[in-house]
């Protein structure tokens, strides 16, 4: 848990700075300032499954994700429909041209060369990604590439919260929430919310985590009562 | 494919009966064929427990943090999946992937090393427990788990066995995405674990909409994959999406 302790820290020393409690912003800029390949960008998923840009660290990454949107082509809307990371050193090699034509060439125009792009993905639910751009060459792997991936795991966990309203984020148990995201129950329980309340998968695991942090509790105890029947979520936002 | 022919077989086939060798060809057939990685692993957990001495069986790889997370179970039961997913504090899992050999304990009612492990697998009735490592080339991946309700653990035989199944799991794993794009292993393993997921949340959607539990959802997603030849993640996929295509499976009953 290394890693994930030291994401973190890096995330709540820029907060801290600003005297603010840690947003979306202070994750892209720890990123950028952290894992050193570039500026980077945060999309969220839109109603049409298409790059919603939401910030940018540079001027340059936030041309890069206007013109995603704009196409609604190129390695963002593709990571969109996959849950693994695209990573590309260098937008003219030939295969991503074929592959995104317009965005390579436009965005080769803006002086584009590497794009790192992390779908924010939690099973069938995908909220959002995380781009790093450059203007220079650059290839990502090991331990950089780790570090990207673990700035990937936190943008996920704090998206949902920003997406359940939850403003103020607690940092002290980060590294078990990126833990408890990934047990089997939660997921159990947010099918179960979804099929009862009859809501989409994305908006039940956003309801299951407002509760666990309205009612203080973790998202793994709050699964359990889901599904042992000890609690049923309504569309009212009671219990 | 002939068991001549197939390159699992030959390492095994000399020390083992016929009974695995046909298991291996029928896993074999499955990785060469449509393949569905969750399909495959949970097929593969089941022929080790009709196989070898062991009464449940969990397959467990790593994410980018080095903690343990669930891939795979013979058994969908709440408590088996909460005591593989124990492992990402301690346990023979976590033990066999840091040092990439064997993890055992003979007799759990004297073991000390996982506490809380091993009062989870004895309150389950578990007194022996085996782990194998999942190694590609010079890394490890994850594990095999193996439980069993007498102590002694597994003849040396079938932790031969059990260490050629976890090979193949690993195989499996990472050849799925071969043909696709050069990306990394470690890209190819969080595929693995997100598709995981996928099976949790129909699971827990089917549950409601056929008044079940999540591991009787499971059986009947399974049973529907076999039925109608689809791919268990493919069904998982339907069942989120809410698709016509499933509504034999899905209807209010």
């Amino acid at each position: 848990m290394d890693q994930a302790a030291r994401v973190w820290e890096a995330i709540r020393e820029i907060a801290a700075a600003e005297q603010s409690p840690v947003t979306l912003r202070h994750m892209c800029l720890a990123c950028e300032s952290t894992v050193r390949a570039g500026s980077v960008g945060l999309y969220l998923a839109s109603e049409f499954e298409l790059p919603d840009p939401l910030f940018a660290t540079s001027p340059f990454s936030e041309k890069i994700l206007e013109l995603h949107a704009t196409l609604g082509e190129g390695p963002s809307a593709a990571a969109f429909e996959q849950d693994w990371p695209i990573l590309v050193s260098d937008i003219s090699d030939p295969a991503y041209e074929r592959r995104w034509p317009a965005f390579c060439t436009e965005a080769a125009g803006l002086g584009l060369v590497s794009i790192f792009t992390f779908p924010l993905a939690l099973g069938a639910i995908t909220v959002g990604a995380l781009e790093i751009h450059s203007d220079r060459r650059q290839s990502l792997h090991g331990a950089q590439l780790a570090e990207a991936r673990t700035f990937a795991e936190a943008a996920l966990v704090l998206v949902c919260d920003y997406l359940a309203g939850i403003s103020s984020v607690a940092g002290d148990d980060f590294s078990s929430r990126l833990v408890e995201i990934r047990w089997a129950e939660v997921h159990q329980a947010t099918g179960m919310i979804a099929a009862q309340l009859d809501i989409a998968l994305d908006e039940a695991f956003l309801r299951l985590r407002a509760h666990s942090y309205a009612t203080g509790r973790s998202l793994i105890d709050v699964s359990g009562d889901i599904i042992n029947d000890r609690l049923r979520l309504t569309l009212d936002g009671g219990s | 494919m002939s068991e001549q022919d197939n390159p699992f077989i030959k390492q095994v086939v000399t020390v083992l009966d016929r009974r695995v060798a046909n298991a291996f060809v029928e896993l074999a057939d499955t990785l060469v064929s449509g393949f569905d990685t969750m399909d495959f692993l949970h097929s593969l957990t089941q022929r080790c427990v009709e196989l070898l001495e062991a009464t449940a069986v969990g397959i467990l790889a790593v994410d980018q943090y080095g903690t343990l997370n669930l891939l795979a179970a013979s058994s969908e039961q709440v408590r088996l999946l909460e005591l593989l997913q124990l492992q990402n504090e301690h346990g023979p899992c976590l033990d066999a992937f840091h040092t990439g050999a064997p993890a055992v304990s003979a007799d759990l009612d004297t073991e000390t090393r996982w506490p809380r492990f091993t009062e989870a697998a004895i309150a389950q009735g578990f007194h022996s427990v085996q782990a194998v490592p999942m190694r590609l080339r010079h890394q490890v991946i994850g594990a095999m788990n193996l439980f069993m309700t007498k102590p002694g653990g597994l003849t040396e035989e079938s932790v031969a066995v059990a260490q050629s199944f976890a090979d193949v799991a690993t195989i499996s794993i990472i050849q799925v995405r071969a043909l696709r794009e050069s990306e990394l292993l470690a890209e190819q393993l969080q595929s693995a674990l997100n598709s995981r997921i996928v099976i949790e949340q129909a699971k827990g959607m089917l549950a409601v909409q056929r008044g079940t539990n999540p591991s009787g959802a499971f059986e009947l997603m399974r049973e529907y994959s076999r039925q109608t030849r689809t791919p268990l993640s493919t069904v998982a996929q339907l069942v989120i999406q809410r698709s016509s295509e499933v509504a034999a499976l899905t209807a209010r009953r």
